[in-house]
Formats: C-alpha cells, sequence, structure tokens
C-alpha cells in the first residue's frame, strides 16, 4: 500500500514537472505572439486577430491546470504565524488538519463545478467574442483543476508536507 | 442578516483560515463557500460560482504580471544580474559604508528590470552579504539596505504588483507604473543618505573596505559592459509606455524578448537556464493569480452581502476629509501589513478603498501609489514579512530573524516618511504621468 | 406577507445604464411598501462577471435584472437580436413580436417585462489619425463589444474585444483606432482621445428589465401589477424622450469639438445595411430557427 502510494506520487510529480515546463513555455509565448501583434501593427500590417483572446484562455487554462503543481511545490503564499508558534508535534496536527479542510474545500468545488459544468452544457452557454467558446469546455479544465487539488491535498496528508521538490532557489514573488 | 454579521461572518472567516495557515487562495475559496451559501440561495449560488472563478482570470489585463516576473527571472538565471552588479562594485569608491552603497545601487538598478521584490532581495543577499560580513560589517548596515532596496522592486517599474493593483481597480495601469518611479528614486536616495551619515558618525557599523584597485578605463569599462546595455531592457519597457507607443502588456512582452537578446548577447543564454526562468514564472504567476480568482469572488460575495455598502455607508457618515481617510486606510494597511501578504492586503482592502476614496474624490493613482507604498512597507514589518524571510533564507546561518527585524526599522521609518511626503504632495509621484498626458 | 425580491444589473451601479432600473426599484419599494421589498444588490462587475448577471436571474440567484441582449447571448442567443429592433416597442407588443421573445425567454426560465432604454444609436468613434471617407473599416484596429464586432469585421476591421476600463487606455497608447459606443455615457477622459464620430448611428440600444419566471409567475397578482406598471412607465418615457435626448447630447459632442463623419446618399444605405445584415447574420448563426423569424417581426424590412 505504501509503495503504490510512492509510486503513484512520483508518477504524479513527473506529470506535474511537465505541466509546470509546460506552463511557463505558454508564458514565453505570450511574450512572442504580443510582440509580434505589436510590431505588425506599428508597421501597419495588420493584427493577429483573436490573439488576446487566445492568450486569455490560455491564462486561465495554465492558472488552474498548474495550481496542484504549485501547491506541490509548497508555493502558495500561507501564513505560518500560527504554525511557527507550535510545538513540532501541534504543528504537525494542525498542519494535517489544513490539509483534510483543503480537500473538503476543493471536493466541494469540484462538486459545484461538475454542477455548473452540466447546466452550461445543458444551456449550451456559450463566451462570445472573437471566438465562440462554450462555457463547459472551461469548466472542465476548472472541475480537474480541483480533482488534482484533491488528491494533492490528500497526497499531502499520506506524505507529511509538500513533496522534496525540485530545487528550486528563492527567486520568486512579487 | 445585517451588514456587521456579514462582514464578520465573510471578513472573519477568511482572516481566521489565513492567520491559522490555510494557503491564501484556499481561505478565500472557503469564505466564497459560505458567503454564496448565505448570500446567494445556497446550492444554486454555489452551482454559478465556478464559472465566476472561471472568468475572473480570463484576462488579458492579468498577462504583465509573468511577463514582468519573466524579464527578471532571465536576467536572474542566466547570470547577466550578478555581472551588472559586480560592475557596479567596481564603480563607487571608498566611502562610508561602501559595499552597502553598492548593494543599494545595485538593487535599484535590478529593480528597473525586474517586477520581482524577492527576486531582487535574493539576488543582493546571495552576492553582497556574506562579503559584507566577512568585511566586518555589523548586521544592521549589511542585511537593512538590502532588504529595503528589494522592495523598491514593486514599486520602480516594471511592477507586477502595481499591475496587479491597477488591473483589479480597474484604473489605469500605465499611469501607476509612471507614479511609482519617483517615489522609488527617492526611496533609493533616502537609503544612501542614511546609510552614510549612520557610517559617519560610527565608523565601527562598516570597517573600511578596500576600494577597487584598477583605475580609468579598467574601472569603468565594466559599467559600459555590464550594466549600461541593460538600461535598454528598462528603455524599452518604460519608453515604450511612456510614451504611448505600447500598452502595459505589450511593453511587458517586449521587456521579456529585450531581456532574451540581452542575454544572448552575453552568450549567457541557454536552455538550461530560460527553462528555469519559465518555469519559476509559471510558479509565481499561477501562485499569484490563484489567489486573484478566489479573491475576486470574494470582493463580490462581500458586496452581494451587502457587507462592502454596510462599511462605506458607516464610514461615509464619519464625514471625513480627504487627508483623513487616506491616513486612516494607511494606518489600516500598516497593521494588516505586519501579519499579512500584500497580496492578500491589497483584496481584502480594495473592495471598500476603491469606492472610499472614489466618493471623497481622490486621485485613484494617488491611492494605489500610496497603496503600493504600504505593502512595501509590510514587505519589511515583523513578524511576518515577505522580505524579512527571504533575508533570512539567504543569510549565512549566524544570522538571526531578531537581527534581521531590529535592521529593518530604520528603513522602515524611512519609508513611511516618504510615504507621509506623497501624502501631503500627492505631486510628487503624479506629476510623472501627468507629464505626457 | 411582503415578498422579498433581489435584484441585479449588469452595469455598473450608479452609472447611466442602471440608473433607470435603480430608479424604478426605489419606487417600487414605496409604492409597495408592505406588499413587496426589492434588494438591490448592485451591478456587474462589483457582483460578478457582467455575463453571469442573467444566468443567475435564470437560475434563481436573483429574481429581476436589467441588462443588453449582447451581455446574456450565453443564455439567450437570440438576445442579441434586441439590438436590431427597428420598429417601436409598442409595434412589436401588438405584431405578435414581444410575445414571440418572450416565449423564447421563457424557455430559459426568463420572462421579459420591459425595454427601458430606447431611441438611441450607437456610433463608430475614432481616433485624430484615423478618419474615414466611405464605409470601409480595412486596416483599422477597434475596440468592440460582440453588440457590434460582426459589423466592424464584415467591413474590414480587425477587433479587439476589451472591458470599458481599457477604452481610453488602448485609444491612449493607439492600440485601437477607435470604439463603438451610444453617444451618451461617454466616460471622462474619452473626449481628449476621440476626434471623430461616425454619422448615422446604428443598432438600437437596448436594456431589458427581466424577472426569474418562475418567481414572477408565483408573485401576486398585486405585486406583478405594480412591477409591471413601473417597468412600462419606463419603456413609455424612452419612447418618447430618448431621441431628442440623443440628439441634444449628440450636438453638445460637436460643440465640443468632435467632427462628425457623415455619410449620406448611398453610403448611408451601404453603412446601415451592413450593419443590419451582419447584425441578423450574427443572431442566425447561432439562431437558425428563431433568427428569420425575428427579422420578420423586429425590422423593417
Ligand atoms: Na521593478
Ligand atoms: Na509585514
Amino acid at each position: 500500500m505504501n509503495n503504490l502510494f510512492k509510486s503513484f506520487d512520483a508518477a504524479m510529480g513527473r506529470f506535474y514537472d511537465h505541466v509546470g515546463t509546460l506552463v511557463g513555455v505558454s508564458i514565453g509565448l505570450f511574450a512572442l505572439a504580443i510582440s509580434l501583434d505589436l510590431v505588425m501593427r506599428l508597421m501597419g500590417i495588420g493584427n493577429l486577430g483573436g490573439v488576446q483572446e487566445i492568450i486569455e484562455y490560455a491564462l486561465f487554462a495554465g492558472v488552474f491546470l498548474a495550481a496542484p503543481w504549485v501547491l506541490r511545490l509548497g508555493a502558495h503564499v500561507r501564513v505560518d504565524l500560527v504554525i511557527s508558534a507550535l510545538s513540532t508535534r501541534a504543528a504537525r496536527v494542525l498542519d494535517r488538519l489544513l490539509d483534510l479542510l483543503g480537500f473538503t474545500i476543493c471536493a466541494l468545488l469540484m462538486f459545484y463545478g461538475t454542477i455548473n459544468l452540466r447546466d452550461a452544457y445543458a444551456f449550451g452557454s456559450m463566451q462570445m467574442k472573437y471566438f465562440n467558446v462554450p462555457e463547459w469546455w472551461l469548466l472542465t479544465v476548472f472541475v480537474v483543476s480541483f480533482v488534482l487539488l484533491g488528491i494533492e491535498f490528500l497526497s499531502r496528508m499520506a506524505r507529511g508536507g509538500d513533496a522534496a521538490a525540485d530545487h528550486d532557489d528563492l527567486s520568486g514573488g512579487m | 442578516m445585517e451588514w456587521y454579521w456579514a462582514l464578520t461572518l465573510l471578513l472573519g472567516g477568511a482572516v481566521a483560515l489565513l492567520i491559522l495557515g490555510l494557503p491564501v487562495a484556499f481561505a478565500f475559496f472557503a469564505a466564497n463557500i459560505a458567503g454564496a451559501f448565505f448570500f446567494m440561495r445556497g446550492h444554486i449560488g454555489l452551482s454559478l460560482m465556478p464559472i465566476e472563478y472561471t472568468l475572473s482570470v480570463t484576462k488579458f489585463t492579468l498577462v504583465p504580471v509573468a511577463l514582468f516576473i519573466l524579464m527578471g527571472e532571465i536576467l536572474f538565471q542566466t547570470g547577466v544580474a550578478f555581472r551588472s552588479i559586480s560592475a557596479i562594485d567596481k564603480l563607487i569608491s571608498r566611502m562610508p559604508g561602501r559595499l552597502s552603497i553598492v548593494s543599494i545601487a545595485g538593487g535599484t538598478v535590478f529593480s528597473s528590470l525586474s517586477g520581482s521584490t524577492i527576486a531582487n532581495t535574493a539576488l543582493l543577499g546571495n552576492l553582497m552579504l556574506p562579503d559584507m560580513l566577512k568585511k566586518g560589517y555589523h548586521p544592521t548596515i549589511a542585511v537593512g539596505p538590502i532588504m529595503a532596496v528589494g522592495g523598491i522592486a514593486m514599486l520602480i517599474p516594471p511592477s507586477a504588483l502595481a499591475v496587479l493593483l491597477a488591473s483589479l481597480a480597474e484604473r489605469s495601469i500605465t499611469d501607476l507604473l509612471m507614479a511609482g518611479v519617483i517615489p522609488g528614486i527617492l526611496m533609493a536616495a533616502s537609503f544612501v543618505g542614511y546609510v552614510v551619515i549612520r557610517c559617519k558618525i560610527n565608523p565601527d557599523l562598516a570597517p573600511p573596505t578596500e576600494a577597487p584597485t584598477e583605475s580609468g578605463w579598467a574601472r569603468i569599462r565594466p559599467f559600459f559592459v555590464d550594466v549600461l546595455p541593460l538600461f535598454l531592457i528598462f528603455a524599452v519597457v518604460v519608453g515604450s509606455i511612456f510614451f504611448r507607443i505600447a500598452a502595459p502588456e505589450e511593453a511587458a512582452a517586449l521587456g521579456c524578448i529585450a531581456a532574451l537578446v540581452i542575454s544572448a548577447a552575453y552568450r549567457k543564454l541557454n536552455w538550461a537556464a530560460l527553462r528555469k526562468a519559465l518555469r519559476e514564472t509559471a510558479k509565481i504567476n499561477v501562485m499569484l493569480l490563484f489567489i486573484i480568482a478566489g479573491s475576486l469572488t470574494f470582493a463580490q460575495v462581500l458586496q452581494i452581502s451587502g457587507a462592502t455598502a454596510g462599511v462605506l455607508g458607516a464610514i461615509q457618515s464619519m464625514e471625513m476629509s480627504q487627508l483623513t481617510a487616506m491616513l486612516m486606510m494607511m494606518l489600516l494597511l500598516l497593521f494588516l501589513g505586519c501579519f499579512m501578504d500584500q497580496i492578500s492586503m491589497i483584496l481584502l482592502t480594495l473592495p471598500f478603498f476603491l469606492p472610499l476614496g472614489e466618493s471623497l474624490g481622490m486621485n485613484p493613482t494617488w491611492l494605489m501609489v500610496m497603496m503600493l507604498i504600504a505593502m512595501e512597507i509590510s514587505l519589511l514589518t515583523p513578524p511576518f514579512g515577505l522580505l524579512l524571510f527571504v533575508m533570512k533564507g539567504v543569510a549565512p546561518a549566524g544570522v538571526r530573524i531578531t537581527q534581521i527585524y531590529r535592521a529593518a526599522l530604520p528603513f522602515i521609518t524611512l519609508e513611511i516618511l516618504i510615504m507621509v511626503l506623497i501624502g501631503l504632495v500627492p505631486a510628487v509621484a503624479l506629476w510623472l504621468p501627468e507629464a505626457f498626458k | 406577507q411582503e415578498v422579498q425580491l433581489q435584484a441585479a444589473s449588469c452595469f455598473p451601479q450608479g452609472t447611466f445604464f442602471s440608473q433607470r432600473f435603480e430608479k424604478m426599484i426605489e419606487e417600487v419599494n414605496e409604492k409597495g411598501e408592505g406588499l413587496v421589498s426589492i434588494n438591490y444588490v448592485g451591478g456587474a462587475p462589483a457582483i460578478g462577471s457582467q455575463l453571469t448577471v442573467v444566468q443567475k436571474v435564470a437560475q434563481g440567484i436573483y429574481d429581476l435584472n436589467s441588462c443588453t441582449g449582447s451581455y446574456y447571448q450565453n443564455v439567450v442567443p437570440e438576445a442579441d437580436a434586441w439590438k436590431l429592433l427597428e420598429k417601436t416597442p409598442a409595434e412589436i407588443r401588438e405584431n405578435g413580436g414581444w410575445d414571440y421573445m418572450n416565449e423564447i425567454h421563457n424557455e430559459k426560465n426568463l420572462e421579459v417585462l420591459s425595454r427601458h432604454h430606447y431611441g438611441t444609436k450607437f456610433h463608430l468613434f475614432l481616433a485624430e489619425d484615423s478618419a474615414i471617407d466611405s464605409p470601409d473599416l480595412s486596416g483599422l484596429h477597434l475596440r468592440t463589444a460582440p453588440t457590434y464586432t460582426n459589423f466592424f469585421k464584415s467591413l474590414g476591421a480587425t477587433t479587439q474585444d476589451t472591458n470599458v476600463q481599457q477604452i481610453f487606455t488602448l485609444m491612449e497608447n493607439g492600440t485601437v483606432k477607435g470604439y463603438g459606443w451610444p453617444v451618451l455615457g461617454h466616460q471622462p477622459g474619452w473626449e481628449t482621445v476621440t476626434k471623430y464620430r461616425v454619422d448615422p448611428g446604428f443598432y438600437d440600444v437596448d436594456l431589458m428589465i427581466m424577472a426569474n419566471k418562475r418567481v414572477w409567475d408565483g408573485l401576486p397578482e398585486e405585486v406583478q401589477t405594480l412591477i409591471e406598471d413601473a417597468a412600462l412607465a419606463l419603456e413609455e418615457d424612452a419612447v418618447a424622450n430618448d431621441a431628442a435626448l440623443n440628439e441634444q447630447v449628440a450636438a453638445k459632442q460637436v460643440e465640443n469639438g468632435f467632427e462628425v463623419i457623415e455619410f449620406t446618399g448611398e453610403e448611408r444605405e451601404q453603412w446601415l445595411n451592413a450593419a443590419r445584415n451582419a447584425g441578423w447574420e450574427g443572431v442566425n448563426n447561432i439562431a437558425p430557427e428563431t433568427g428569420p423569424k425575428l427579422r420578420e417581426y423586429f425590422a423593417n424590412d
């Protein structure tokens, strides 16, 4: 059982690793596409139609699909005032409880996301701008995101904290 | 439900979960679930909330957040940023607290290239701090300036946080970016002044170190080679915004391209560094925007519950003047800033501050610059200050967190003074954005 | 027993396109004291995306709302046809068009009560360096909303859909060369980045008051009458006064330095036909069965 979890967890780790790279590359592509669009405009040779909207949807999908990866790295901002003031043992208990709460939140959002998805599908709700995008496509991303986040919270409980992440140095932030 | 009960439930719930240590985004999600249940007719409200989350980050105006982070990451991961700081080191001659001055100058340069305060602090901390401590610098004068100048990155454009703030407020991103320039430079200048005066009064704080031995061209050359070209990036970003050639999204994209080109010109660009930069950017961007998704919806629930209108009504009935209201808002932010990260602070207060400021006829750019400065200060205020932690992370093992707290104090004071100045003389910040209208 | 209702607007609270609806709520609350009380939660985007307000009415989170057709095409695809109305509201109430459209709304659990803006046209506004001399928009990059995206594209423009707050910035740095908007409800600052207004105006600014149908049907008759009367009074007001108000403001814009590019004769026909054809084409594309029928009721063909 333990081994099964470990290999599952490792597989998820590899999967998320690719997700992270992919989302990073998508951001790089934003920079290229926007620059190209600007240059075309300045040279008076038109525009890349709809590029802005593609970026908007890619931004959304990237954020929600990579959120489990960020959770796995323990990189979602949290205030550790209370936890760091507690004894190691009490901190561990609180950490588990928070993971459980996190899982519950994800389960609820997944549940209501699915209902919203079902309704949007039945209604045929569309986002109509440059492209017509069915809302259920967007909601599918949402549901997948919270399924993965829920699994990750459970894994954190089983694992007892962040996954041993790739050694990212402290370079991030606002 | 009376508005104050709604407020207690929503705000109290979110803050309680935040303090307990639930990741910020999830604290908002939890409060939203409760809010939708109570104020949007239970089950039905909850089943339309996911599309709201979805639309909240499907926004082009949020793109520069990622791109401004990417610019700095490219320079950081390729090592170009390190070289520029050693070049600045060569340039600054013998003076009291020399290495601290180098840190401040280098940090200001990197502030104009990066939208990230943490990257800025980590860079200088890694690069300058070990040397300074080894040479006998007192922690106060070694650690303090690095953290303080690290925070300037969010005031001088490019700034991911400024973009976020203006975009959430649906006000001009361009104006806010421009409005940060002069306050940022003022702060850097005040830091230099402080270091020089302190070290002059008490030379023990910073034992004289060797100034560069090279002279003439050999000394200046690295500046021309390793620093000056970097200003091209700043020129591209700020110039294209300032002269209204590009929208902030486009300027940010150009900035990334410029950072790439420059790294390539130094022959430092490789796939490993680029991949690292992209992944780091993705990580921070996802972290930020995930919180945005939770909190935008939080602001909406606050509004629907009547809490927003209730609080505003109560405040408006006090008939405060503009200045009093500003003072109250800043005090609240400074207080929150002791316990919270900047994103949560913006998100919790913006739904109240913006309409309040508007009803009193405040210039929104002025209000937002003041908010930015308050958040910059909060990076340094104990017990919860992001840059304090970054510094603890990169400082040699001997440096205690209490020392770091103490080192931050003089710089917090200087930043508050500048905040007061801009509070009383808004033109200090607003002159630049107005200049090119 | 007082009936409690919840209302919302697709436009920001207190702004031009919300004001009439907000006044109506006040009025109903006053007249209906003890009978009905409407809680107005505010307008988008403060309460959520403007594209979800009508969804929320249909599903029962709110009971009443005011919205423009293009903001709720995602619920009622035909809603976009409201802007294409060429007859008066009274005429389509007469010829069956209103009932037909209302039945389409009923299927989505919506009941349409009234139209509180009528007689205001949309115009194309252009920057100083972007004057046009014929109904040809090729080479122009324009800020649009779904209302007129199809139209501008059909004349060769490229388009960008952004929120309202972005219009000023985009015009200022030249990202877009123009935008569609009514004569009314301009935001401060726009006049500094706009030089030309293209006449004639096209389409008709549509703001509809709707209710959740199940809730509406369950209301006591007294309450229904009270709300319906107030809503219809707004419609009559709009029909009587909006066109004149529109003309006043249009003249004022010229006084304040706007120049008018006016198409006449054949070009005028070309411009207006392109608008209505693009409009109906858009409706027919997403509602191939109901679209042509609506055109019969709505248009002066
Ligand atoms: Na910066
Ligand atoms: Na703090």
